[in-house]
């Protein structure tokens, strides 16, 4: 039998659609649906991971797909921190604008210093600091949905148990 | 269930217990180092990134909203239902994983869908039930899997051990 494919090049592709989920603006609304990009990224990791399974190598086990989908999760956190940053330099905190353009439209009932607290907070510059906090959070956060999408991924692709017809008996001799 | 197997089961309960606790920090930093707001702002912070956090969507303690909004704790409150209830409750075992899926994320979806419509306006009680249902569900999906997933872990990691043991003695 072959050896188990690698894990680390499936685990960087669903990294790199999650952190392209998370960090791209709009998009990223997605994860507001209890994190459905971050653990898309972990069932898209555990998805590559499968289609490098021939029916020579041994079948692929929930630990290693719960293990695919943590590691898509630490690639996502770091890719996605640095591309959240480059997509801030280039065209500014438009979520944070739109959000509170939201609030005033719809005229939600959010008293006036939390609303100026949120006002401060969503265009406040990038420091070190918040980028150290968002990049430690998105690690912890990205590793754990990410291995609950490896989790879904395994429910989804499970390799069905093939049943081994035993050997036929042999006959006995014809007299 | 094996003894490994419910040591995963124990791991992955302390693990969900773990992640509700935590959703009440926020606040309570928010409560204890009232009027600023400095140290609260961060811990909010790091969950904003898997929720929208709007105050009027979320339950508040301490007259502080939670680190996440009602539909979700729902989702995460009742993931740890799901999981308490698992050693005694195993539904939906002729059911195939999809018909699962979706009979967790319809009413949830109901909600969501009838609401931007306009024919209803979910309210918190809908979001936090809706969303507890759908957290019940997938937990009882998920479960199975997770624990075989840690069972294979520990034991790996034992066998291991043990190996290391045998090459120093």
């Amino acid at each position: 039998m072959n050896q188990k494919p690698d894990k680390l090049i499936p685990a960087l592709y669903g990294g790199v659609i999650m952190a392209l989920i998370s960090s791209i603006p709009f998009i990223n609304f997605l994860n507001c649906l209890c994190c459905a990009g971050v653990m898309l990224g972990g069932f898209f990791a555990v998805f590559f991971y499968k289609n490098n399974f021939t029916p020579d190598t041994p079948p692929y086990t929930s630990g290693e797909c719960m293990g695919v989908g943590a590691l898509a999760g630490v690639f996502g956190a770091i890719i996605g921190t640095m591309l959240s940053l480059v997509t801030l330099a280039l065209f500014g905190n438009i979520m944070g604008d739109y959000m509170i353009e939201m609030i005033r439209k719809f005229e939600l009932d959010i008293p006036m210093e939390a609303f100026d607290a949120m006002e401060e907070s969503m265009t406040a510059g990038i420091s070190f600091v918040s980028i150290m906090i968002q990049l430690l959070s998105s690690l912890v956060i990205d590793t754990l949905f990410g291995l609950l999408g490896g989790l879904i991924g395994y429910s989804v692709y499970k390799p069905k148990k093939s049943i081994i017809s035993p050997p036929p008996m042999p006959q006995p001799p014809q007299v | 269930m094996s003894k490994v197997e419910h040591r995963a089961y124990i791991l992955i309960l302390g693990c969900v217990i773990l992640w509700c606790v935590v959703l009440f920090v926020p606040p309570i930093i928010a409560y204890v180092e009232e009027p600023s707001q400095e140290i609260s702002h961060f811990s909010y912070r790091c969950f904003s990134s898997i929720c929208h956090q709007f105050e009027t969507r979320s339950l508040s303690i301490f007259g502080h909203k939670l680190a996440v909004c009602a539909r979700c704790t729902g989702i995460y409150f009742g993931a740890l239902f799901g999981v308490i209830l698992y050693p005694f409750v195993r539904f939906g075992k002729h059911w195939s994983l999809r018909t699962l899926w979706i009979i967790a994320v319809l009413p949830m979806l109901t909600d969501v869908l009838l609401n931007t419509v306009g024919i209803h306006t979910s309210s918190i009680a809908t979001r936090l039930a809706t969303g507890a249902f759908f957290g019940i569900g997938s937990a009882g999906i998920l479960l199975p899997i997770a624990i075989e997933a840690v069972t294979n872990l520990l034991s790996h990691f034992s066998h291991q051990q043990g190996a290391q043991y045998e090459s120093k003695t």
